[in-house]
């Protein structure tokens, strides 16, 4: 059978980092009415916070700009999670999902973003241009 | 900490400090890129001034982590290592051992109670 769109939210914020946590509960929020258990809801939560928090560290590297997170939630009870920015771009796709790759000098960041978003995600999609941003989409599917 | 205090001023880590070196770090809430950088403020200040040789996370109530909170135990690791400090992390949770698992981190550092124990 055909899987159907059930619903679908859309949001745009600042690239602040407060907002790392209003992404989380916007998201959280929207996908509650499939009623994920709680490793699936920590498992989204963290993917989305690690989308979030790249968009605005590695997208816009502290400049402003919009974030946008999309939802879609489909009748085989898979959860769809975009998340975009029109920041700087990522070169070199590959070596940035590299686990410990960090472009971060400071040494607080482990460069594990990607790696966590695809060990908890089902599946990981990464598109960018350099100097047009970079779109992340993220599919999982619940019990 | 009392309840007034905990309601009019949450903060996210409470360090506490005994004579033998021993530091105990209590942290709270949810780790992310924007909190973690006024706890990691505040516990390294505490490193920068007393040196404790032994330093324990209590991770008992986090309620988030995503690599940010990784990536502050391991900026904390490394510090403490350098001056020959050992850290502990206690009562992890469930879903932060899974990233300590994912990043390997769970190799080297000392984990005990909760989410470290093993079948």
């Amino acid at each position: 059978m055909k899987r159907t769109r059930i619903n679908k939210m859309k949001t745009v914020f600042d690239s602040d980092s407060r907002n790392e946590s209003f992404a989380r509960y916007a998201v959280t929020a929207f996908i509650a009415r499939l009623d994920p258990d709680v490793s699936e809801l920590a498992d989204i939560r963290t993917a989305v916070s690690e989308a979030v928090t790249n968009a605005i560290i590695h997208g816009y590297r502290g400049k402003e700009g919009n974030v946008t997170v999309e939802v879609c939630t489909y009748s085989d009870r898979s959860v769809r999670i975009t998340v975009s920015d029109r920041g700087c771009g990522i070169a070199d796709i590959e070596q940035a999902k590299l686990p410990l790759f960090t472009t971060d000098e400071s040494g607080e960041r482990g460069g594990m973003g990607f790696a966590i978003m695809e060990s908890f995600s089902d599946r990981l999609k990464v598109r960018s241009r350099v100097g047009y941003g970079t779109v992340v989409t993220m599919t999982k599917k619940l019990k | 900490m009392n309840g007034n205090e905990m309601a009019l001023n949450y903060k996210q880590v409470s360090v506490t400090l005994d004579e033998d070196g021993e530091c105990v770090c209590f942290l709270r809430g949810e780790l992310d890129h924007h909190s973690v950088k006024e706890i990691r403020e505040v516990i390294d200040g505490k490193l920068i001034d007393y040196r404790p040789t032994s330093v324990v996370f209590d991770l008992d109530e986090v309620t988030f982590t995503d690599s940010a909170g990784l990536g502050l135990v391991l900026g904390r690791y490394t510090r403490i290592s350098s001056y020959g400090g050992k850290l502990m992390l206690i009562n992890v949770p469930d879903d932060f051992m899974k990233i300590l698992r994912l990043s390997g981190a769970d190799r080297f550092l000392t984990i005990r109670g909760r989410g470290s124990k093993t079948a």
